[in-house]
């Protein structure tokens, strides 16, 4: 009896560790610029289409105004991903605020992924404000990406595996 | 020879154009301000001399800069130094940023082949085995003959590219666990000039009408408690404010006292810069900052 009380118990673990697992759910924060991708935000729930509910939205009056310290600061304090998104090039309403932003943040992309840390827990997009289709495509995608990385633990060591020294 | 030249150009300086003092080195390696015509006699430079002055240059440039009482602008007396080749990149970056303005700097270069690490037993730094910049690129005199450069080397950067995410995040946590983040590296940095620094918490220029609750709020963007993940995210900043700036002098490196190998940051920063934007720091007089240009045609690919 004993024993398959152990059994039954191995495989409830077993079970919840896969339901962990599968229940997974990435937190992720978007900031959103106030002239197109919140607009488009706007459009993709006016027009009732469906995206995961993962992202929590930040609305910027630009995505010139997302300085690599801001996406720094969600990652360190418990996001697990990261997704800016502006107008299309050309497009800006401050003219050129989100090529300022592309360049910026391409080089900390690169540099997160020289660290080792997955270059996908920070993604990019350009959104326009008619683009409410896109913009739920947007979240999918970057919602499965995320999805598929897990959970952000590497900006939660506090200790290294050695202790340092 | 050289130093004969560091001298008599010192002297003919400090005479004729009023200079402050001299910043250069004394022949043991040590930073040594002269301020009269025979301290210049002490002044050398030799493969002991090791440090970056231009932070030492920014600092006595700006400590003379304010109004007086009635409004005026100080006089600012221009101050003189003794640059190698990297030293005088960073100079021409600070130049290029309004930071010090030609007039108020007088400059020997020294052409370089290279200086030696005492806590290492006097071999030579490894940004120096292989420089690209050992000729002084902004200066009033030259005391020495000019030598050849070498290629960039980035194979120790690539090393690291080759490796994987995993392999990658080990050496760089096991890096990270041992930095104190003393800021030294900052601190010594010659383009990181800022009063406020946004990764030191504790760095808040405090002014007679600062309030109390404007000292309680600063923002703290990186805590100051040291552990891998504080750290992690300090260096992380640090790369996109040197981005375009840095000239990979190694400074940093240098002063660091656990001895990290920071140079494998700013290289691969340097590196990207190039590939990506194919821009080089401080490569000319007047160029304009990294980002603050932007163009239509970067690169777009990473974004959805
Ligand atoms: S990096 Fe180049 S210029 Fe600077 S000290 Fe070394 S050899 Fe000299
Ligand atoms: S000098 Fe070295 S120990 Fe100090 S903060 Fe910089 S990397 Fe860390
Ligand atoms: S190598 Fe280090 S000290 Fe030199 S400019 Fe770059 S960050 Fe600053």
């Amino acid at each position: 009896m004993s024993g398959s009380q152990a059994a039954g118990s191995t495989e409830q673990g077993a079970a919840s560790a896969e339901a962990a697992e599968k229940e997974f759910e990435p937190k992720i924060v978007a900031f959103l610029c106030n002239w197109c991708s919140y607009a488009g935000a706007d459009l993709a729930g006016v027009s009732r289409l469906q995206y995961p509910p993962n992202i929590r939205i930040i609305r910027v009056m630009c995505s010139g105004r997302i300085s690599p310290m801001l996406v720094l600061r969600a990652l360190k304090d418990g996001a697990d991903g990261v997704l800016v998104s502006g107008c299309h090039p050309g497009d800006c309403h401050y003219l050129k605020g989100n090529l300022y932003t592309r360049r910026n943040l391409q080089l900390l992309r690169s540099m997160l992924e020289y660290y080792g840390i997955e270059a996908d827990r920070f993604q990019m997009s350009w959104v326009s404000a008619s683009e409410g289709g896109k913009f739920a495509d947007v979240v999918k995608t970057a919602v499965e990406k995320v999805r598929k990385l897990g959970p952000n633990n590497k900006f939660k060591v506090i200790d290294s595996a050695d202790g340092g020294e | 020879m050289s130093d004969e030249k560091i001298r008599e150009e010192a002297k003919k300086a400090l005479r004729e154009r009023g200079l402050k003092c001299v910043i250069g080195w004394s022949a043991d390696g040590t930073p040594f301000f002269a301020e009269t015509e025979e301290d210049a006699d002490k002044l050398s430079f030799n493969e002991h001399c090791a440090n970056n002055l231009v932070t030492y240059l920014t600092q006595e440039v700006r400590s003379q800069r304010g109004k007086t009482r009635d409004g005026k602008d100080k006089i600012v007396k221009p101050v003189g130094i003794v640059v190698r080749g990297c030293d005088s990149k960073a100079l021409r970056l600070l130049l290029n940023e309004n930071i010090l303005s030609r007039s108020e700097v007088f400059i020997i270069g020294v052409p370089c082949t290279g200086v030696v690490d005492k806590r290492a037993g006097d071999v030579l730094y490894r940004k120096c085995v292989k420089c690209a910049m050992r000729n002084p690129v902004v200066y009033d005199v030259l005391a020495s003959d000019q030598v050849p450069e070498d290629e960039k080397d980035y194979s120790e950067v690539e090393a690291i590219e080759n490796m994987s995410p995993e392999e990658r995040w080990t050496f760089w946590e096991e890096i990270f666990a041992d930095c104190i983040r003393c800021h030294a590296c900052k601190r010594s940095c010659p383009v990181c000039y800022c009063d406020e620094c946004l990764l030191d918490p504790t760095d808040v220029a405090i002014r007679p009408d600062t309030t109390a609750d404007e000292k309680a709020h600063r923002p703290r963007w990186v805590e100051r408690s040291v552990n891998v993940r504080e750290n992690l995210v300090y260096h992380l900043a640090r790369m996109p404010h040197l981005a375009g700036r840095c000239v990979d002098c190694g400074e940093c490196e240098r002063v660091c006292p656990q001895r990290l190998p920071l140079r494998l940051l700013t290289a691969k920063l340097e590196k990207d810069v190039k590939k990506i934007f194919n821009y080089e720091a401080a490569c000319e007089d007047g160029q304009k900052p990294l980002i603050a240009m932007s163009k239509m045609e970067d690169e777009n690919e990473f974004i959805m």
